[in-house]
């Protein structure tokens, strides 16, 4: 066994394998690593900060589930939290609210969204947002995938064909098949 | 037109980040302890089309477990532990369960004047330079919050579980903004309101909860669970004041930088934390009532923001931002002050460290001095939202560079 005390300087995969053990400190410790990231991530999927923080903790939640299923083999346990998150996101909603349990959002003493969301949603990027994921959603499934996590996730097309299991040149393939829908759908440009 | 996938990336707000935890934990604590039969873990690889609950999942299969490595934040060696079966609240706030004897533990012992035998740790928690820590000892519980300058502690005899509609007992108090106490047994969350708008969620173990360096104490503070509505604590106990002051050297607040900080920490809410002993460090400003001033305790940094009469304190939190050798970054709010520019702020752990430069693509490079270890950077825009977009350099006097990272 061998302890360590600096939980933040050590690498997703060996703190994967202390949560696999049951150890808190160490899922606490990837939470807050990539509870950002995956929030965001989420926003962009959803279009929602509400629906986003719903998905953050359903996204955890499921690695919490699955700690001893799962071994982590990459670098990084983003590619693979942002992989569930979208699965979240395409189940929809009625799965998140099973999945959870009806736990309260902290202190909410009003369930009606906050101001800062209201005001929001009245912005014109997020109305384009929830436009273009509408699109997305539209779009086979080879290719959403590949949406979500080359244009959605920032994810590079390498790292999306190892997550993928398909070759660089097919993500590429796929994102150039996608964009062509999604401008025919939207009228939007998306970067190459 | 921009890619409508080009959404600025925002800050957790920590009120998120606690309500996510919230229901993570609740989750958790409902869920019967794990049955370890030996399961054969399945590989992430290249074959992974869809990895979630009742999803499609392809993939390649271990033949063997591997061998799990426990990793601790401390040693845990003075104590049999009580099984937490998964079921606990206790990991808020850094929370460690049933530690051991450590120098943090060595400080409340010492300021009580006890005999360390028999000290049995419950709970301890950390946050912004505090540590708060619940014992029993003999039919006492004993409530302990170390800082880098002071020691409280205070005993009383260990209460009756809360029985009625209230899930909790608050037992103590800090200035610091530090609550304890008791909850019902079997009870694996709790939330302390102060007003509609403020409240946060405590860390639990073992019957017993801390909630650390949160909001300042009022006349009143509501307890609520999940499920049950809040009930209003009757019998706020006063704040303890500190039983031990370390004596330590108070930072400056002579200079301009010292008598910003000495006008703006006191504002903070939740306090800062040894507020007198920060010092001050790099600064950036439009005029007098318009500035963002930074300060440092400890390898911990703080912002002061100040924007006409309103003031902001901000505690960018290093833990969770990638650690380097010489620098870490964090964001903060400028709130009101836009015309700062400001795109991060570092605190520099390496005293070679004498400039810092920010490359963005599309975007002139903003660089700044490291002033008494820390730099605010700015310029126009914000920080580029993808990953290993924001490539910082850190030179030292000479020019050599020391660092180089991508955020």
């Amino acid at each position: 066994m061998e302890t360590l005390t600096d939980l933040e300087s050590v690498p997703d995969g060996r703190l994967w394998e202390a949560v696999a053990a049951d150890d808190h400190g160490a899922f606490t410790a990837l939470f807050e690593r990539h509870a950002q990231s995956v929030w965001n991530y989420a926003y962009r999927l959803t279009g929602s900060w509400s629906a986003a923080e719903d998905v953050l903790s359903t996204t955890f939640l499921t690695a919490w589930r699955r700690r001893a299923d799962v071994v982590l083999i990459r670098e990084s346990a983003l590619p693979w939290l942002y992989t569930v998150a979208a699965n979240l996101v395409r189940n929809d909603h009625r799965r998140r609210n099973r999945f959870l349990r009806l736990v309260p959002k902290l202190v909410s003493t009003d369930e009606s969204r906050d101001h800062a969301e209201e005001l929001a949603e009245q912005d014109h990027t997020q109305q384009r947002l929830k436009k273009v994921l509408a699109a997305v959603d539209e779009l086979p499934t080879a290719e959403r995938q590949a949406v979500q996590l080359c244009l959605v996730g920032r994810m590079s097309t390498a790292d999306a064909a190892e997550l993928l299991g398909i070759t660089e040149v097919s993500v590429r393939s796929r994102l150039s098949r996608a964009r062509t829908r999604l401008r025919g759908m939207t009228e939007e440009s998306f970067d190459e | 037109m921009s890619d409508p996938f080009d959404v600025p990336e925002r800050e957790l707000p920590d009120h998120v980040r606690q309500s996510v935890l919230h229901r993570i934990s609740t989750e958790i604590a409902h869920e019967r302890p794990r049955r370890r039969l030996g399961a054969t873990p399945l590989l992430i690889a290249a074959s992974v089309v869809a990895l979630m609950a009742g999803a499609t999942i392809v993939t390649s299969t271990l033949t063997a477990n591997k061998d799990h490595t426990t990793l601790n934040a401390t040693p845990s060696t003075a104590h049999p532990t009580t099984s937490t079966s998964g079921a606990t609240g206790a990991y808020l706030w850094n929370g460690v369960p049933y530690w051991g004897m450590d120098a943090q533990m060595q400080r409340c012992v010492d300021a009580t004047q006890k005999p360390v035998d028999g000290w049995f740790p419950l709970l301890r928690v950390s946050r912004n330079g505090l540590t708060a820590m619940l014992y029993r000892l003999g039919t006492d519980i004993v409530f302990c919050q170390v800082t880098k300058e002071h020691v409280t502690t205070k005993a009383m005899p260990y209460p009756q579980p809360p029985s009625g509609k209230a899930p909790g007992e608050l037992l103590f108090t800090t200035p610091d903004g530090t609550y304890a106490g008791v909850v019902a047994p079997n009870l694996y969350n709790l939330q302390l309101r102060m007003d509609t708008l403020h409240g946060d969620n405590a860390a639990v173990n073992d019957s017993v909860f801390i909630l650390p360096n949160s909001f300042r104490p009022g006349d009143k503070i509501d307890l609520g669970s999940s499920g049950s509505d809040y009930v209003t604590v009757t019998d706020m106990p006063q704040p303890t004041e500190p039983t031990v002051t370390v004596g330590g050297p108070k930072a400056d607040r002579t200079s301009l930088g010292g008598q910003r900080l000495a006008a703006c920490l006191p504002t903070a809410n939740p306090p800062v934390v040894d507020a007198d002993y920060w010092a001050p460090a790099a600064v950036i400003q439009t005029d007098a009532t318009h500035w963002l001033q930074l300060g440092t305790l400890d390898g911990r940094l703080i912002a002061c923001n100040r924007s006409g009469s309103t003031f902001t304190v901000d505690q960018p939190n290093l833990d969770v931002v990638e650690k380097h050798s010489v620098l870490m970054t964090g964001k903060i709010s400028a709130d009101g002050n836009a015309e700062l520019n400001v795109l991060a702020v570092g605190l520099a752990t390496d005293p070679r460290a004498a400039k810092v430069t920010l490359a963005r693509a599309g975007k002139q490079d903003a660089s700044a001095p490291v002033d008494h270890g820390t730099v605010i950077l700015h310029g126009e825009g914000t920080l580029l939202p993808g990953r290993g977009q924001n490539r910082f350099t850190v030179v030292d006097s000479a020019g050599n560079v020391i660092e180089q990272f991508t955020q």
